[in-house]
């Protein structure tokens, strides 16, 4: 105790010196708190969000990933077949079938390019429509159509208008059908407003895809992915292909790289974390070289000078270290609230995951953690580095800063 | 020098008249047969011509489409008229009934009643599929001659048929770039033809089923056409009803008919 007190003492008394100190500690846990939030907060983007689209476990086709890129609704499996053999799934799975399509929307004489789903009622909340419904409403009927906001913008469309959708049946042979405007829908990537939903029955009717469609996703809470596609594996057979979140598309790329990346991002921030102290640690011992030779001089023993010094490094990376933390945290909360808005630049990467163009940065416990501890094992390891061989010299070397 | 061949020598000896019949018979025979493979391409195909495009047409149509285990049928009439002119209407399926098709020159228009629109549809469209069957809109509507769109080329022959080769002329827009005909001797109607890209690929096939004779021309009443990039599918098309050089009036092809309801 008689120690710490001597410590505290040392550190107070050349107060510009210890604060500049502080503020480099901080300065650098705050950047690697904030950082890792970020790269969490990508992670969750790309995966969790790419997720909640595709289904924890998706079947469809065998040749559907090749097929669906031209958005060939060719590319279709018995709807009626997959939802029976669902059936021996917990109960507590969300099940849904969807159709994607392309085609046309008309307006009086314009016309625009767009992507559609077909959907059931209870996609609303899984695509998290409910939340980016603008203006109108969700759809209750088949002649219904909910729009994108861009779409919206380039047709001037208001709600109520009778638009038509043209497009390419599933024996490519075009057809159209007249839809009602129910609402429109604005997503945070906007390639994604430049879409529209009609029911999956009339997306079937509109296809002549009777009882067929594109994908079907199921949807768990538990971490239970394998088990649920061994069970649909059994029961379809070698005609369908049923794959995990992390399997499909962009979504097994993710997943498979960004570990790697956040395994080197985490080295980065670390490393710059740890350089940037041990250089203020370092500086602060050599500056005390004289007053290390006093107190040796003094007769005070090299453990006691040793202790001294890291207990003044404890102090300054405990402190350091928590206020960085606790910057980076806020900023990274903060900023995990209201997200930050990436819109197109994004686009071009997440339009295939069907998910949002904003980050939202993650504070985990993890990442508090590891930012308390880098902080607090550099400037203790600094401390030492920097001390052990000033303890080790004569304190006439000492005084005379040899 | 080759020796005089003995039966000549034999025959001059033992009768000089017989001599000169049998002389006269082989000319004959070879005059006749000479004149036959005579015949160059372009007669071929001019005869080819007569019987598949008269200057107006129309029918009632059925179209076969084979995917896999599926099977659907369409049914239309069709009027054609000239080279680039015809105008299609669809009657079953009712999910299909009231659609037309407006053919006039390069262009194509669809008529859909069931949102009431038409849409122009022209250049490499024009090759996509009719109505979800292998054959393409240019297939169905386009009526130019062989002679005039192709360069023709006899590959070889045998007692019933000729096979031309044809190459689309410089400068000629036609559906296939390159085409092989089977064309059967006795009337000059196709009985099988390969349909190939620019790239070399072959693209479709024909096989004609069923030849009927009306006036004076061998028309196809009935074929099959595989669309080689899609697997296994056909597409049958029947005729029945079939009217040659009818009198169509000119207001057939008008987008106002298209849109008449």
């Amino acid at each position: 105790m008689k120690l710490f007190g001597v410590a505290v003492r040392n550190l107070k008394r050349n107060k510009k010196r210890t604060f500049l100190t502080l503020v480099i500690i901080v300065v650098a846990i705050m950047g690697m708190t904030f950082g890792l939030s970020w790269i969490e907060g990508e992670k969750e983007l790309f995966l969790e969000s790419g997720k909640r689209m595709t289904g924890d476990v998706r079947i469809t086709t065998t040749d559907y990933d090749l097929r669906s890129r031209s958005l060939d609704v060719s590319s279709n499996i018995n709807y009626s077949k997959v939802k029976m053999s669902a059936e021996k799934l917990p109960q507590d799975t969300a099940r849904v079938g969807r159709i994607k399509f392309g085609g046309l929307l008309y307006w009086g004489d314009e016309s625009e390019k767009a992507h559609g789903t077909g959907i059931e009622g209870r996609d609303e909340r899984i695509i998290g429509l409910d939340k980016f419904v603008y203006k109108g409403r969700f759809l209750e009927a088949d002649d219904e159509i909910l729009v994108g906001e861009t779409l919206k913008r380039k047709l001037n469309l208001k709600v109520g208008d009778e638009v038509s959708v043209l497009t390419q049946t599933q024996d490519k042979s075009l057809y159209s059908l007249n839809y009602r405007v129910s609402g429109f829908y604005k997503m945070d990537n906007t390639k994604l407003n430049k879409s529209f939903y009609i029911t999956l029955a009339s997306a079937q009717y509109l296809l002549d895809m009777e009882d067929r469609v594109t994908e079907y996703l199921i949807y768990t809470d538990k971490n239970n992915e394998d088990g649920i596609k061994n069970i649909m594996e059994g029961e379809l057979g070698d005609e369908y292909l049923v794959k995990r979140w992390d399997e499909i598309g962009m979504n097994e790329n993710f997943s498979r790289v960004l570990p790697v990346i956040q395994g080197i991002f985490i080295l980065i921030f670390s490393t710059l974390a740890g350089v940037s102290i041990s250089n203020t640690m370092l500086m602060m011992v050599f500056e005390r070289r004289h007053e290390i030779g006093v107190l040796k001089a003094l007769g005070m023993k090299e453990g006691e000078i040793r202790r001294l010094f890291l207990l003044e490094g404890m102090i300054m990376g405990v402190s350091g270290a928590g206020l960085g933390v606790a910057a980076g945290g806020t900023i990274a909360l903060y900023l995990g609230r209201v997200g930050v808005n990436f819109g197109d630049m994004l686009e071009a990467f997440t339009s295939e995951l069907n998910i949002k163009g904003i980050i939202y940065p993650r504070l985990t416990l993890y990442i508090t953690g590891l930012s308390l501890l880098v902080g607090l094992i550099t400037s203790i390891l600094a401390t030492y580095l920097a001390v052990s061989p000033e303890v080790e010299k004569e304190a006439a070397h000492n005084m005379r800063s040899e | 020098m080759g020796k005089t061949p003995s039966i000549f020598i034999e025959c001059f000896e033992k009768n000089y008249l017989s001599f000169i019949r049998s002389v006269c018979s082989l000319v004959l025979v070879f005059t006749v047969t000479g004149a036959v493979f005579s015949m160059s391409p372009e007669e071929i195909l001019n005869r080819v011509d007569y019987n598949m495009t008269p200057d107006s047409v129309s029918y009632e149509g059925e179209m076969i489409i084979h995917r896999g285990k599926r099977e659907h049928t369409k049914k239309f009439i069709m009027d054609a008229m000239g080279a680039e002119k015809s105008f299609i209407e669809f009657t079953y399926p009712a999910r299909d009934r009231g659609t037309k098709y407006l053919r006039n020159n390069k262009n194509l228009w669809i008529y859909m009643p069931s949102t009431s629109r038409t849409l122009k549809i022209s250049g490499h469209m024009l090759k996509e599929s009719m109505m979800g069957s292998d054959i393409s809109y240019d297939d169905q509507t386009d009526r130019n001659k062989y002679n005039l769109i192709y360069e023709g080329e006899m590959l070889s022959e045998d007692s019933e048929h000729y096979v031309l080769e044809l190459i689309r002329r410089d400068g000629e827009e036609a559906k296939y770039y390159r085409q092989l005909l089977w064309i059967v001797k006795e009337n000059f109607t196709i009985q099988r033809g390969e349909m190939y890209g620019n790239s070399g690929k072959m693209l479709k096939e024909l096989f004609v089923d069923e030849v009927e004779k009306i006036g004076d021309r061998y028309y196809i009443t009935r074929f099959r056409i595989d669309d080689k990039l899609k697997a296994d599918s056909y597409t049958e098309l029947i005729m029945r009803d079939i009217k040659i050089d009818p009198r169509i009036s000119e207001s057939t092809f008008t987008l106002k008919n298209l849109e008449r309801r």
